[in-house]
């Protein structure tokens, strides 16, 4: 219904009942709601961030602080320190690569940036293959077309990680095991990017632009890069996005597939943490900073478009 | 140390036949160019590694030369790297030896590495070092020591002046259930002992540790290729009930420091604590062996090997038996068990470590070592015995340590060891015994 | 969905086919091909350090899986886990995407701060999460979630063995992921919200309807479909159940947080046994499907009654 017509609809409503609102000059509901809302919503906030502070509380404490009891709940001033054993410890003296002693080219450091190449390809691969699929299922005719599109949302339903085995012999063949090719290579497309390109496309491109656009002349890769893209850089974006965190989040891949430390992503590296039976938890807690404190910062300027992405998926997926 | 790198790679895989990049070493003009991988697990062991390999450079100048590589995850590059690719000469965990035999990948020591070399090794790394083919396979600089640490303080506080003074008279593991009861009466948390339950006591540190409750019982995990009847014994099973029943006395440990920190008088736990135990206790530190379940103390062992990749061939094999014979030179053996501790594997470079030679403190880990069972069924002369000795052994610790897992949850121990049992002499029959 | 009418632009049969080729093969061979030769593989004795070969053994693997009776109770028990990890998380899961989700679909000043706030943990790896969550779980005093315990009891509350202990252990883990997890269901939920045409509260407000009220006859009816969605994407992540056990329990301790894919990769990479890894696959992907088909039946059903 319409705007209009529903407005309409309460007004009826009004004049068939009297009035029962106790005090019609009363503040909105929801700003009457709102002390006690305020505060659930920080109590809310405060739980989804606490377990990233007590990261930061440990690895600044450092491990003997953290046994006392109470525990810290402060800052503690051994941070430096702590982050400088992360190095260290990620620091097998590898000729080929940076020593501990250099804040920057160590290895730790090495890893992340490692991880942000590979996170960085596979995000543009992504957008890019998935956009031109998407592309052309949901606005091209061609034969076959039907069949490739029940065909990926088919795949969808195969969980990736468990083609690992075939994976591995594959990257073999390729000769990229223990390189970042073997990271990237596998994961350059999606069935879940082209699906949702293919719904993005589908609803924000109306038709008539492009038959515009083909009156004018304009060849089909023209018109998807300078129409489309255009318009649907904001979902390509928010696709990116997700690819670039979803290549943080691999785990297991990497773990079997690199053994070189100059490949190493940040989630390997970390892992080598523990690799020492004493838990040194200020050790591993230093780690984990290191490696969340680039997506930290990342999220704190993309945060909310990425959720109004997730949003706007949701609706139309 | 040797241990936790070991289970490391345990719980990796034991070889996948995958390629790698090609490895292209810097030529020397006219020097016999050969690859060497090393695992670099620690500051010490790295620096060793890359001392010796630096000091053999220097030495055959012109003549040999060897390019180092570290790997951080040994057990994954030798597994995902096909033979024909693998260094001339590579380090790795001592207990995949079989596994790289079997998938190929290593070459026969005998009659390229000098005799005399074998033959000065501890017999215990003589032992992990053969395949049941009989033939030598790798050289290790280092084995490990299992055994108890103790306070004698604590110890004598709880009235106990029974203190083995060797394998040769370990407590009985009856005894030493008293011994935990008495101990734990004097401590102030009520427990007695730390046998590392923070290392996990799933597969990895039962397979190490707790192996030699099965040795000690009379049998190996797996006797003439069948763990039943070995592993499922009722000698085994009555000894992880004993076992088992320690439970109350145990002190998890999380922190890793039950013992260090004075809460337990007992570590059941291996040589890499000495260093800080002994600067924490001093001369309260006392080196016992494990208890006896009937056929004698027994005593785990195993480390890092060296070896040379089976598709060497001609001058660069030659020039890795001269790297292997190099680096065994007690020089670089003691140069690096200085940095990590470890016990050295030879018995002239023992006679001269100041903590495993004769009147030594930790010299009790030399005489277990040198009184190996090898794979033979464990006697009362006999006390290290090395894990199991077969490509199965992935699957072997992957069993038996579910297995201790669940006993010592509470599970009952002939289903738990029986299961285990039967698991492994499926593999072997999968593999057509292997 | 889609719109049934199609653009009159494009025409050409090989443009679109070109661009839809390159994402189409690389789907082939990274996801395609690797899942049938898992298919292909389940049926053979076989593993990486195999000499001779692998050798056909037809449903051997699948036998030893599903029938055998030394080895069979492992897989059923990893299977009951996932499923009462499912029954765990799905509920619990739900309902808080669904209460987080009305307290952010309010006007308040800052509000989308808030939301994007509670969307961080979903942004962040699970292999580091895992991390900082096993210290929290430590089951000395040490750990966090005992030290509050035992604060906020007044030292009454014994420190709980998080991890380790059998019964409490998979809860341990259903937590975790709940707090990791929640964040995403939320967001779908909100845009469910939104979608509620507003006028029904209107009128919901002038029939006396309390929150409650407005709640179970408004919300509810028509958030139905979204939570549909919810339920089944949340079923299914909980079978996938991985990185968390991998990281902070090996699926100890006896077991109790074996699931099926910790089982899969651990017989593929640390038993080598390739064979029985790619038939614990095979039957893992059979269960989505079947799962996946309910699903459709059930919104089927739903769209019916609509």
């Amino acid at each position: 219904m319409t705007v209009a017509q529903s407005s309409s609809k309460a007004k009826e409503l009004a004049s068939n009942k009297p009035m029962k609102l106790a005090n019609p000059n009363k503040k909105p509901k929801w700003m009457r709601m709102s002390p006690f809302s305020y505060l659930a919503l920080i109590l809310v906030t405060f739980l989804s961030i606490f377990p990233f502070y007590w990261m930061f509380i440990v690895a600044s404490n450092g491990n003997e602080e953290i046994a006392k009891i109470p525990p810290s709940l402060t800052p503690g001033p051994r941070f430096f320190t702590v982050i400088q054993h992360v190095y260290d410890a990620s620091d097998h003296a590898d000729p080929a690569f940076g020593t501990s002693a250099d804040p920057i080219f160590n290895n730790f450091n090495h890893a992340l940036l490692n991880t942000v190449i590979v996170g960085l390809v596979v995000a543009l691969a992504q957008v890019f293959f998935s956009a031109i699929a998407g592309f052309a299922f949901a606005k091209l005719n061609f034969r076959g077309q039907k069949f490739m599109v029940v065909f990926v949302i088919g795949t969808m339903m195969l969980p990736s990680q468990l083609g690992v085995l075939a994976l591995l012999y594959m990257m073999k063949l390729m000769s990229l095991v223990d390189s970042l090719g073997a990271l990237i290579i596998p994961a350059l497309v999606t069935a879940f990017g082209v699906f949702w390109m293919r719904q993005v496309i589908d609803a924000q491109i109306p038709n008539e632009l492009l038959e515009a656009a083909s009156i004018d002349g304009s060849g089909v890769l023209r018109v998807f890069w300078s129409i489309v893209m255009p318009i649907i850089r904001q979902s390509a974006f928010v696709l990116g996005l997700f690819s670039f965190l979803a290549t943080w989040n691999d785990y297991l891949w990497p773990l079997l597939i690199l053994s070189s430390e100059q490949n190493f992503t940040v989630q390997v590296a970390v892992n080598q943490l523990k690799s020492s039976y004493a838990i040194d938890y200020a050790l591993n807690m230093g780690g984990a900073f290191l490696a969340t404190a680039p997506l930290l910062l990342l999220f704190v300027f993309v945060g909310r478009r990425l959720v109004r992405g997730v949003m706007d998926g949701a609706v139309k997926g | 140390m040797k241990f936790k790198k070991v289970s490391a790679t345990a719980s990796a895989l034991a070889a996948i036949a995958l390629g790698f990049g090609a490895i292209s070493p810097a030529h020397a003009a006219s020097a016999q160019e050969i690859t060497v991988w090393a695992m670099c697990s620690e500051v010490g062991e790295i620096a060793a590694a890359k001392e010796q390999v630096a000091a053999f450079n220097g030495f055959y100048d012109g003549q040999y030369h060897a390019t180092l590589t570290c790997k951080a995850d040994m057990g994954t590059a030798i597994k995902s790297t096909s033979v024909g690719q693998l260094p001339s000469v590579f380090e790795f965990d001592g207990e995949n030896l079989a596994a790289y035999v079997y998938a190929g990948k290593l070459h026969q020591l005998d009659g390229v590495v000098p005799a005399s070399v074998f033959n000065n090794e501890l017999v215990s790394i003589q032992a992990e070092g053969t395949y049941k083919d009989g033939h030598k396979y790798s050289v290790s600089q280092y084995d490990s020591g299992l055994g108890l640490f103790a306070s004698k303080k604590m110890l004598k506080a709880a009235g106990i002046n029974d203190v083995p003074t060797s394998y040769k008279n370990a407590w009985t593991a009856t005894r030493f259930t008293a011994v935990l009861k008495a101990l734990a009466a004097k401590a102030s948390g009520k427990k007695a002992i730390d046998i590392k339950e923070n290392y996990g006591m799933g597969p990895g540190w039962p397979g190490y540790a707790f192996t030699p409750i099965v040795n000690s019982a009379g049998y190996q995990i797996v006797t003439n290729n069948k763990a039943v009847g070995a592993l499922d014994s009722t000698a085994v099973v009555n000894a992880f009930k004993t076992f088992a029943s320690w439970k109350p006395y145990v002190d998890p440990s999380s922190d890793d420091k039950a013992f260090e920190n004075g809460r337990v008088g007992l570590a059941w736990v291996g040589h890499w604590q000495y260093p800080a135990l002994s600067a924490k206790l001093g001369s309260d530190l006392a080196v016992l062996p494990l208890p006896d379940f009937g056929v004698g103390s027994k005593s785990g062992q195993g480390s890092h090997s060296w070896s040379i990749s089976a598709n060497t061939t001609g001058a660069e094999l030659a020039a890795s038996n001269v790297f292997l014979q190099y680096i065994m030179k007690d020089q670089w053996i003691l140069n690096v068990t200085d940095q990590n501790g470890a016990v050295p594997a030879t018995k002239t470079a023992l006679n001269k470590s100041v903590n495993y030679r004769k009147g030594g403190p930790l010299q009790l880990y030399a005489d277990q070592l040198s009184a190996s069972c090898g794979t033979a069924k464990p006697t009362k002369a006999c006390v290290t015995v090395p894990r199991t000795i077969s490509a199965a052994w992935p699957v072997i610790n992957t069993a038996f340590g579910t297995a201790v897992q669940t006993i010592w949850n509470g599970g009952d121990a002939k289903t738990a060891l029986h299961t285990a049992a039967v698991t492994i002499d499926q593999d072997y029959t999968d593999h057509s015994g292997y | 969905m889609t719109s049934k009418k199609r653009s009159k632009f494009g025409q050409d049969n090989l443009a679109g086919f070109l661009m839809s080729l390159p994402g189409l093969l690389l789907l082939i061979l990274f996801v395609v091909i690797p899942f049938l030769t898992a298919v292909f593989l389940s049926f053979f004795n076989v593993d990486f350090n195999m000499v001779g070969g692998p050798k056909f053994w037809g449903f051997e693997n699948y036998r030893r899986i599903l029938v055998d009776p030394i080895s069979s109770p492992s897989f059923y028990k990893a299977l009951l886990n996932n499923f009462t990890f499912a029954l765990i998380v799905v509920p619990a899961q739900t309902a808080l995407a669904v209460l987080l989700a009305v307290m952010l679909n309010a006007k308040l000043r800052g509000i989308a701060f808030f939301r994007t706030f509670f969307f961080m943990p979903v942004v962040f790896p699970m292999s580091l999460v895992a991390i900082i969550w096993a210290l929290m779980f430590s089951r000395d005093s040490l750990g966090m979630l005992n030290g509050l315990l035992n604060l906020i009891s007044f030292g009454q509350i014994q420190p709980i063995d998080w991890l380790g202990d059998p019964n409490i252990a998979l809860l341990s883990i259903a937590l975790l992921s709940v707090w990791a997890g929640v964040g995403f269901q939320m967001v779908i939920v909100l845009a469910g919200l939104q979608e509620i045409p507003h006028e029904l509260y209107e009128a919901a407000n002038l029939d006396r309807a309390n929150a409650w009220q407005r709640f179970w006859n408004v919300t509810i009816p028509g958030l139905r479909n979204t939570l549909v969605f919810v339920v089944i994407i949340t079923t299914i992540f909980s079978l996938r159940l991985f990185d968390q056990v991998y990281i902070l329990t090996q699926g100890g301790p006896i077991d109790a947080t074996q699931t099926v894919m910790l089982q899969a990769v651990t017989s593929a990479f640390v038993e080598g046994n390739v064979g029985k890894a790619s038939a614990i696959t095979v039957i893992f992907v059979l269960i989505i499907i079947v799962l996946t088909l309910i699903q459709r039946l059930f919104l089927k059903q739903n769209r019916e009654v609509k």
